[in-house]
């Protein structure tokens, strides 16, 4: 069913002196099981463009807004039905915890929607497998997690809906080397066991280019690059003029360039360094 | 009115000695048995998986936190001393993550002048040091601004003028650029830089991106409370195998060169910046 978007603007106070026009005229269409990554400057428009997906954020206007089959722009949309098949991980999801144990926790989501009994078990037992995280933490509080298992349990609470799409904001901001590749180990296993469409949002351009299917670029509210990683990072001085990084791959392809090799831009994974070095093809 | 920073005839920023530190009486010990120096000048950073302990040691470098057990003397001063406190606090100055959680004022100059302005610096002398700590990190143009329009890059910026505006000799920053996009990071972290150099104030910077630490003087890594390795970053960044057992990684230059060398690219084993590899990688073209 996937993601139809066209011309949606959002203006935060509108009409007010402090009017801000955060996304403006964006179109967008995601397939299922596309696994796309936006990236932006902070205030680019990427937050509030994500927050529409499960109607946390109306548009100011839109001229289509279809999400996994819910017309958002009818009347009364079933708000309920969308916010179960789109799943949404905040910043810092962590501070979001606040039930007795790690269980309540988790289970709180598909309670709500009326699961329960056995079938809440399951649902909850199976996401605490998908995330990682011990069957003996079910009973412990929250806060008696380490950082790491405190955000894969927030995790797993979203998880739990088993939503068909999967929205993270920053999810692996603040964590050490080997809580981030937990965190994108569990999107990776969720995405293909499920094929469930993921909505990334990152500044970290070496995991984006790795776990990426497709790169979206936000920039003063306008959708102004989207296509593969490959496409996105082969215009590396743009991405720069966008005020955004590089992949450390694609700044030292850039760098010998400028030096007089001829390596082609969309080298932007190290994968992609060494077939280029060793077999003299991008 | 008195230099907030005690002169004393000793080089050490820092000095821990057996310090150990909990949070509560019958708790354990979150540190344990910490000897650490600082020098003066020196740019060091604290490297440690989530829980390690390294923001509590952060917090017992300006007193912020006392400890359990040991001394810490924060340019000669002990921080359990009464007397000494404020001059502790003044002396070293801390940034925190989150940029929104340490703006109290509702214009950048304002915000900047709030330290200095509450240990009664005069009138004056206050203009002048809000000028100059926003000169310092690149920040004078927006000195009549509302902190909430700035981006993430420039509000830390803004944090750490706030800071400077109290004359300290040490800054201790924690996690400063964690939710900082890469433009923020770069701004923040040149800034730190700079100051470290040119006004010789002592850092300690905590992060989680093994990239900010390449140039620093000194990494310590810290495990369950205590600081477990120490060196320089290439001495330190030299341990794939130790790093990874304590939940961290090498730079990306260095994991990326790792890669190269296992299909027989031929760069050498200590490369840690993207520089570096991009003469090795040149050095390797023109060879071949």
């Amino acid at each position: 069913m996937g993601i139809s978007i066209q011309n949606l603007t959002h203006v935060y106070h509108p009409g007010s002196p402090f009017a801000v026009d955060a996304v403006h005229d964006v179109d967008l269409e995601i397939s299922d099981g596309e696994y796309v990554c936006v990236i932006g400057h902070t205030g680019s428009g990427k937050s509030t463009l994500v927050q529409h997906l499960n109607g946390l954020l109306r548009a100011t206007s839109a001229d289509k807004m279809e999400i996994e089959g819910i017309d958002l722009l009818q009347k009364k949309p079933d708000w309920r039905a969308l916010r179960r098949r789109v799943g949404m991980v905040f910043q810092y999801p962590e501070y979001q915890l606040f039930e007795q144990t790690v269980f309540d926790d988790i289970a709180f989501g598909p309670k709500n929607m009326g699961v329960e009994g056995d079938e809440l078990t399951a649902a909850v037992r199976d996401s605490m497998r998908l995330v990682g995280l011990p069957e003996e933490t079910e009973q412990m509080s929250p806060f008696e997690l380490s950082g790491g298992q405190r955000r894969r349990a927030a995790i797993a609470g979203v998880l739990s809906m088993r939503p068909r799409v999967l929205v993270l904001d920053e999810p692996i901001a603040g964590l050490d080397p080997t809580g981030k590749q937990d965190i994108l180990r569990v999107i990776d296993a969720y995405h293909s066991k499920t094929r469930a469409t993921i909505i990334m949002i990152s500044h970290n351009m070496d995991d984006i280019v790795s776990v990426a299917g497709r790169v979206i670029v936000m920039h003063e509210g306008r959708k102004v690059l989207d296509g593969s990683p490959e496409d996105v990072f082969s215009d590396p001085d743009r991405i720069l003029a966008l005020g955004l990084g590089l992949p450390t791959v694609s700044r030292i392809v850039r760098e010998m360039n400028a030096r007089g090799d001829h390596i082609p831009a969309s080298v932007c994974r190290k994968e992609d360094l060494v077939r280029f070095l060793t077999e003299g093809r991008a | 009115m008195d230099r907030v920073c005690v002169e004393k005839s000793m080089t050490d920023m820092i000095d821990m000695r057996n310090v150990s530190y909990r949070y509560e009486e019958d708790g354990r010990d979150v540190l344990q048995n910490i000897n650490l120096t600082v020098h003066t000048g020196e740019f060091v950073c604290v490297l440690g998986h989530n829980g390690c302990g390294k923001s509590t040691l952060a917090k017992l470098m300006n007193g912020l936190f006392q400890p359990t057990a040991g001394t810490v003397l924060v340019s000669g001063m002990d921080t359990r001393s009464e007397n000494d406190i404020f001059r502790v606090r003044a002396c070293a100055g801390m940034v925190f993550q989150n940029p929104d959680n340490q703006t109290v004022a509702t214009v950048v100059e304002e915000d900047v002048a709030f330290g200095p302005e509450n240990i009664g610096v005069p009138q004056k002398e206050l203009r002048d040091r809000v000028d100059r700590a926003l000169a310092a990190v690149g920040m004078s143009a927006y000195a009549k601004k509302e902190p909430h329009r700035l981006s993430g890059g420039q509000k830390q910026r803004v944090a750490i003028a706030g800071v400077l505006a109290m004359e300290p000799k040490l800054l201790i920053l924690d996690e400063a650029t964690a939710m900082l996009d890469p433009r923020g990071r770069e701004e923040v972290l040149s800034t730190v830089k700079k100051l470290n150099r040119e006004k010789q104030i002592t850092v300690v910077w905590i992060t989680h991106f093994m990239e900010e630490t390449v140039e620093a003087d000194r990494l310590l890594i810290m495990d369950q409370g205590r600081i477990c390795l120490e060196g320089t970053p290439r001495e330190l960044f030299a341990h794939t195998e130790d790093l990874r057992a304590l939940k961290l990684e090498t730079p990306p230059a260095a994991q990326i060169a790792q890669t190269l060398r296992e299909h027989g690219i031929d760069v050498p084993n200590d490369i840690l910046t993207p520089e570096e590899l991009t003469d090795a990688l040149w050095a390797f073209r023109s060879k071949t």
